[in-house]
């Protein structure tokens, strides 16, 4: 039997409306995500169900699991943590500062790091966690 | 004198760079783009001059090995909403205070904060370790 080649293959797929999904993907991709310099120490927060959501123009401060800090993307020593916040106050920048540590982080030197940020000036202190896993149990301890 | 148009063949548009150029934007954007709204928890360190409030607080500690208790009663995790419950009863405003071990992990110390949040305790503040 012989079968009819269909029109669609002589003349190549409609291109078309598979144009259109993928420029409507790449708007949305455009307008909804938000583009950032990929962080200069690998930090993974802690998980919380009651978190707020957003929290506005904050000084973004990253304490690694090994108790390393980086501010706005620039990795320093903790003595140098008081130049460094006080430079980009002065500067007009926030007085609020997002701390984003590592869940695995101790919990004394992320103390040490609020006190420190406390001191500085910046009442408005945060801590960024991330929305619960689903599959995530309770903690049976 | 008769001049013949330009015979140029009518071609279609081509499209398939056209796709494969914005196939390769929207690869770029879903991998680099962060989509996900950030998530914050407000941690209140208590300053020398608020050193004098704590009359009155509830006081729940967290050890090393994840160890909790509640005015110095054991509890477990699991328990922790419901043993902060008859405080908020008494006081919906009432102050915890949050003691953790120095070498406990942050994350342990982040459950007991959202537990307690969403036992509707407000008024959260972390002690020194």
């Amino acid at each position: 039997m012989k079968i009819p080649a269909s029109r669609l293959s002589r003349h190549g797929e409609p291109m078309g409306p598979l144009v259109d999904v993928v420029f409507l993907l790449l708007v949305f991709f455009l307008l909804a995500g938000v583009l950032e310099p990929v962080p200069p120490l690998s930090v993974d927060p802690p998980e919380a169900e009651h978190a707020a959501v957003g929290g506005g123009d904050r000084l973004r401060i990253l304490l690694d699991a090994g108790g390393r800090i980086a501010v706005e993307g620039e990795v320093l020593d903790a003595d140098r943590l008081a130049e460094a916040v006080g430079e980009r106050i002065d500067a007009d920048g926030p007085r609020a500062a997002l701390v984003e540590a590592d869940g695995h982080a101790a919990v004394g030197a992320v103390f040490s790091l609020l006190k420190a940020l406390r001191r500085l000036g910046l009442e408005d202190v945060r801590l960024a966690t991330r929305p619960m896993a689903m599959e995530a149990d309770d903690d049976p301890e | 004198m008769r001049i013949e148009p330009l015979r140029r063949p009518r071609r279609a548009l081509r499209l398939a760079p056209l796709v494969d150029i914005v196939f390769l934007l929207l690869v770029f954007f879903m991998l680099v783009s962060r989509l996900d709204v950030p998530q914050t928890l407000i941690v209140e360190v208590p300053s020398e001059a608020s050193a004098g409030t704590l009359q009155g607080a509830v006081l729940v500690r967290l050890g090393n090995d994840g160890s909790l208790d509640v005015n110095g009663r054991p509890i477990g995790i699991e328990r922790l909403a419901g043993a902060i419950l008859p405080f908020l009863a008494k006081d919906p405003d009432v102050r915890v205070l949050v003691q953790s071990a120095r070498e406990a992990p942050l994350e342990k110390l982040v459950r007991v904060l959202d537990r307690l949040r969403g036992a509707g305790a407000q008024d959260l503040r972390l002690l020194e370790p």
